[in-house]
């Protein structure tokens, strides 16, 4: 028992170190992530839509990470498609984020009839099979980078309402939230000043889970054949590589290790804010 | 358990409903029309017209939602536009496949997964070096888009090393049976189970890893620990029983993941099941159909989270049907 | 581990060496149903042509040869034909074949429900008679030159009555278990996977076929398809994938071959289908300078893998009626930026003159979106494209008029009059999907698509199908891109599979490989 102990404490003090180690990782990737998105011709000098070169050039020489069969400058598509995912699960995020954290609070400060009605609502979003409500939409409205990212974020919002609101619900009935009622706060200023501030690290810890679901799912809608072919994009790459698998490794490699990377970057985010946001965990690394 | 069960599925019914009345003026009143499907690629303007009565398309969209709606009502999901058949017909053909797939699938998640989870969980308090690294490892793994994936195992387990087949239910030439054909259709089956269930894998062994870590740190298991309990048993009595819950929970709300997910793994293995028959039928807008797919679908994952649900309260004495 | 794979893999295997005179055959294209008498769907076709028969067959150059009617006559110029049938011939249910059938499916089914045949035979065609069981009568207003050329079992596939009459032809159960005369018999459907076709013991064609199964094995994506066909799963493959063509040439159990026309003669050729009420597009400069600025080469290379031939005109360059002294508006940008300055539409700020929507299926026409953006920007057109999906972009195109550019695979027959007429005729103008779409309007061309039908010589209706390019060729209603030819792929233990028939497996047979 005491050996076990031992050497869990000895194990938290080198856990720290490399749990910053891993922080930096995530601030190198979400920095050059940036730095794609919005200077992309800065790390790139080729034009990424430009057809003509010779057809799956090899890596190395004139074109860093080869061509695809239009002749295209792989690295420069790469560069370009960041900022096309970036910007497709951003926003997606971002609406799935507002409507879910407007759902989740309202849900889970008011309660009675509107959290009712508004969980059915959820309850109906969540039924459909995601993926093929997506491919219906898309197929309906047509594949343009603000579509998928509308149809992500419409489809997305309901796990992020309803951790906020089960979050809501949980402090609503602790005694310091009960006291300033008693004492005559109104209920917006209860929800605003004493419990949104406890209970949207829980909804941050999703963040990330959620811009890695959408820049799958719009990699998956591109290979449907339903994504958005005018600009070069991560998903798209992948999906117009994969017949290539054996001819030209470089056309799989390099978007899909850039989306591993990147999703790999926002997993570690994502557990690192869930295990700072989840007041147990945090208590089992003070002990 | 049993009235608690009619009701939720009592209670599924409106939401269904609502759900094809959606879906409905949705599909109807986007661009797109079963009659150019139906004319693949002619023209013939008396043609079109006589198509457009048959289907009724040249009602307004009232009357055929009306109608539609009344037919649902009486349990009647249409004929099937283009294949011409009934609908009920031609989903029922597909469920097995499907089932099959998503069975398998989730088994591998579930039965991989979880005592992943656990063994990271305790792991984590031994080896914290080595569970990182692993954990590092399971994240990594989710990254991979599926139709990548499928196809990488393709070019591995079935070119290059030449043990698996590429595609298909069963093989294609002769139809073995009795113990052959099961085996057949588990060499069939292992890639595509595979593809479907490997994100959901992650996905498992990190929300039970998570779970069994702060159960781990709650008074209960200290006590039981100090009450001279085995860590053996400290694990299954306590850990288990209550880490449980958070995962079957995860797989219940994620059952619309083994119908739509499995769009893509379909596509890529040759799957027969209900999400080819959901692409296709979307793009040649059969909307009854379409809808029909979409219903099945639905209802898929309203007994998925009801299993799940039963399955938690069964775990756990404390919660309480409703 | 390993021994349990290789236990099972014998097992699998002595299945399949117990019955090896299987032929399995892949598409990526699942058919909803088989009557091929109610569409012109070409899913249909692939697996129902093994099913049915029509009255006449093609041969590899596209002439008649007997099929259900063992000889026919031309009687007063071209206005009757007279079949006499085969005699002797059973419905795979027993069922005598016999003249009734083939004025029911004519009558009844065809000229309702079938696109071409309707609008070829519709108006023109004026009675069928059968005077007995084994002889039909087609009797028309005018001389139909075309009609031999429309009977094979693509066009006019001849359907069981027995099963059929007092049916609803497009909701029979039958079209799920189809009844035919062809060589193989409607065995099993696995939806979503595959359909068994049975070898027909009562063939009329004595010795044939020669294969005892055939199986449709349905694969959507071609990588997967390929790669079945590298491991011989699968003997023979419609439609390599672009990319896979070249490593599959690597493979030594495997042959490709190109099909320089589809079943029953037909060509398709993609084509861009320019709004001509467009206020850019309507000007004849500007289009010139369009084609101009294109570089066909280059798609035909880069988009459709060298599969094909650059496009000049609406008719293929493989058909006698086609004219090799059309001008063919070369790739010249230079030339292209000369004719849209005189056209009055200069460079602007930017570089760029005008803009312009395509509207398209990436899944149909894959990157040829990016190329013709990249291309057209050179010149100072600005492309903007419109991804939507194929049903979508033709309701937008076609239907709704909504559009700048659209884009079809345009499919035509061995007769320029399949096909192309509805392209260009002034009479076809409406909310039609793949009717005269760029909506134009030229009497000239009008009048000799008119004549054209009339005219029964071969050789002066080849005078007047050229004079014809010329006109179209000077007008410039499409933008012709690519002659699509398609590769297919087989094991070389198969021989004998006829390409250019719609029942292609007739003569089939696989060795041992």
């Amino acid at each position: 028992m005491n050996r076990v102990q031992g050497t869990v404490v000895r194990g938290r003090g080198s856990q720290k170190s490399r749990l910053g180690g891993e922080m930096v990782f995530v601030l190198i990737v979400l920095a050059s992530l940036l730095i794609a998105g919005l200077l992309p011709s800065f790390l790139a000098q080729q034009d990424p839509w430009r057809t003509g070169g010779p057809a799956l050039a090899a890596p190395g020489g004139e074109y860093l990470l080869g061509t695809d069969q239009l002749g295209r400058d792989v690295w420069s598509r790469l560069v370009h498609g960041a900022r096309t995912s970036l910007l497709v699960g951003g926003l997606a995020t971002l609406i799935a984020l507002v409507l879910g954290g407007m759902v989740g609070l309202l849900s889970g400060t008011l309660g009675g009839w509107i959290d009712e009605l508004l969980m059915r609502l959820a309850e109906l979003v969540d039924t459909v099979p995601g993926l093929l409500l997506a491919l219906l939409v898309i197929t309906l409205i047509g594949a343009g980078i603000w579509q998928v990212a509308l149809v992500i974020g419409l489809t997305g919002w309901t796990g992020l309402a309803r951790v906020l609101r089960s979050r809501l619900v949980s402090i609503r009935e602790e005694e310091f939230v009960v006291g300033a009622r008693a004492l005559g706060m109104s209920e917006a200023r209860v929800a605003f000043k004493h419990m949104l501030p406890l209970a949207w690290p829980a909804l941050l810890a999703l963040l990330p889970f959620r811009l890695e679901g959408a820049i799958l799912l719009e990699a998956s809608l591109s290979f449907l054949g339903l994504g958005d072919v005018s600009r070069p994009s991560w998903g798209g790459m992948l999906q117009d590589a994969q017949p290539y698998l054996r001819q030209a490794w470089w056309l799989v490699v390099a978007p899909g290790t850039a989306l591993a990377i990147t999703l790999f970057a926002l997993s570690l985010l994502s557990d690192h804010l869930q295990r700072l946001s989840n007041p147990r965990l945090r208590q089992l690394g003070k002990a | 358990m049993f009235t608690y069960a009619t009701r939720r599925i009592l209670l599924a019914i409106p939401l269904l409903l609502g759900i094809a009345a959606l879906n409905f003026l949705l599909v109807s009143t986007a661009p797109g029309d079963p009659v150019i499907y139906l004319l693949a690629d002619s023209s013939d303007p008396g043609l079109v017209q006589t198509l457009r009565q048959r289907y009724g398309l040249d009602q307004p969209l009232w009357e055929r939602f009306g109608a539609y709606v009344g037919s649902l009502l009486q349990g009647n999901l249409g004929q099937s536009i283009t294949q011409g058949r009934p609908v009920l017909e031609a989903i029922l053909e597909r469920i097995p496949a499907s089932a099959i797939l998503a069975g398998a699938a989730l088994l591998i998640a579930a039965g991989l997964g979880i005592p992943l989870g656990l063994w990271l969980a305790k792991l984590s308090l031994y080896k914290p070096r080595l569970e990182r690294s692993t954990f590092l490892a399971v994240l990594l793994g989710t990254g991979l888009p599926p139709f990548l994936l499928g196809q990488l195992l393709i070019l591995l387990f079935a070119l290059h090393l030449g043990l698996l087949p590429t595609n298909g239910m069963y093989s294609v030439r002769g139809t073995p049976e009795g113990l052959s054909r099961f085996l057949d259709l588990l060499l069939h089956l292992i890639l595509p189970a595979l593809t479907l269930g490997l994100q959901p894998l992650a996905a498992i062994a990190r929300i039970t890893r998570a779970q069994a870590l702060e159960v781990m740190g709650q008074d209960f298991v200290t006590t039981a620990r100090a009450k001279g309990l085995s860590e053996r048993m400290v694990h299954i009595k306590h850990v288990l029983r209550n880490a449980l819950p958070a995962p079957i929970t995860l797989l219940g709300l994620s059952s619309g993941h083994w119908v739509g997910g499995a769009v893509i793994t379909e596509t890529v293995f040759a799957w027969p099941g209900l999400g080819r028959l959901a692409v296709e039928s979307t793009l040649a807008r059969d909307y009854p159909l379409v809808i029909g797919v979409i219903l099945v679908g639905a209802i898929g994952v309203i007994l998925g989270n009801l299993i799940a649900d039963i399955a938690v309260a069964g775990l756990d004495p404390r919660v309480r049907y409703e | 581990m390993k021994r349990v794979f290789c236990f099972v893999l014998v097992m699998l295997f002595g299945t399949v060496l117990a019955q090896n005179r299987v032929l399995v055959a892949a598409t990526n294209n699942e058919p909803p149903h088989l009557n091929p008498a109610i569409t012109t769907a070409g899913n249909v076709n692939t697996v129902a042509g093994s099913i049915y028969s029509g009255l006449v067959g093609l041969d590899a150059n596209a002439n008649p040869v007997p099929e259900l009617a063992e000889r026919w006559e031309v009687r007063d110029n071209g206005k009757t034909y007279v079949f006499f049938l085969r005699q002797g011939v059973r419905w795979h249910d027993g069922q005598p074949f016999s003249a009734a059938d083939v004025k029911f499916t004519f009558e009844e089914v065809l000229l309702k429900f079938h696109a071409r045949t309707r609008a070829g035979l519709e108006g023109t065609l004026t009675r069928i008679e059968t005077p007995n069981a084994n002889t039909v009568v087609f009797r028309f207003a005018n001389p139909y030159a075309p009609l031999l050329r429309r009977l094979d079992n693509i066009e006019a596939p001849i359907i069981p009555r027995h099963l059929y009459q007092g049916s609803d032809p497009l909701n029979n159960p039958v079209n799920q278990r189809p009844i035919g005369t062809g060589p193989f018999k409607f065995g099993e459907w696995q939806r979503g996977q595959q359909v068994v076709l049975l070898k027909n013991e009562n063939y009329w064609r004595q010795g044939f076929p020669r294969m005892d199964r055939v199986v449709y094995r349905f694969i959507p994506n071609s990588s997967a398809a390929a790669a079945a066909l590298e491991r011989g799963e699968i003997d023979y493959l419609w439609g390599v994938g672009g990319a896979d063509v070249a490593r599959l040439r690597q493979v030594q159990t495997v042959r490709l071959e190109r099909n320089p026309a589809g079943a029953g003669g037909s060509y398709c050729i993609s084509t861009l289908v320019p709004n001509l009420r467009n206020q850019y597009l309507k000007n004849p400069r500007v289009r010139q300078a369009f084609y101009h600025a294109i570089n066909r080469e280059f798609i035909l290379e880069r988009v459709n893998f060298g599969q094909g031939r650059v496009a000049r005109g609406p008719i293929a360059s493989t058909l006698p009626f086609f004219d090799p002294n059309i001008p063919s508006y070369a790739f010249d940008g230079e030339r292209a930026n000369q004719l849209l300055d005189a056209a009055g539409f200069p460079r602007r700020a930017g570089g760029m003159r005008f803009q312009i929507r395509f509207t398209f299926a990436p899944s149909n026409f894959g990157s040829l979106g990016d190329v013709l953006k990249d291309q057209l920007r050179q010149v100072g057109i600005d492309l903007v494209l419109e991804p939507l999906d194929f049903n979508a972009a033709v309701d937008k195109v076609y239907v709704k008029k909504d559009f700048d550019l659209g884009v079809a695979s345009l499919c035509g027959g061995p007769d320029p009059d399949i096909g192309v007429k509805r392209l260009l005729t002034s009479k076809n103008i409406g909310p039609i999907a793949f009717s005269n779409g760029s909506l134009y309007v030229n009497p000239l061309v009008d009048a000799l698509l008119d004549r054209a039908v009339q005219t029964v010589e071969d050789e002066r209706r080849i005078a007047i199908y050229r004079q014809l390019q010329q006109a179209v060729a000077r007008d410039l209603p499409y933008f012709w891109l690519v002659e699509t030819e398609g590769f297919r792929g087989y094991r070389s233990a198969v021989q004998g599979i006829q390409i250019w028939r719609s029942n292609a497996f007739e003569n089939a047979t696989v060795g041992d490989n």
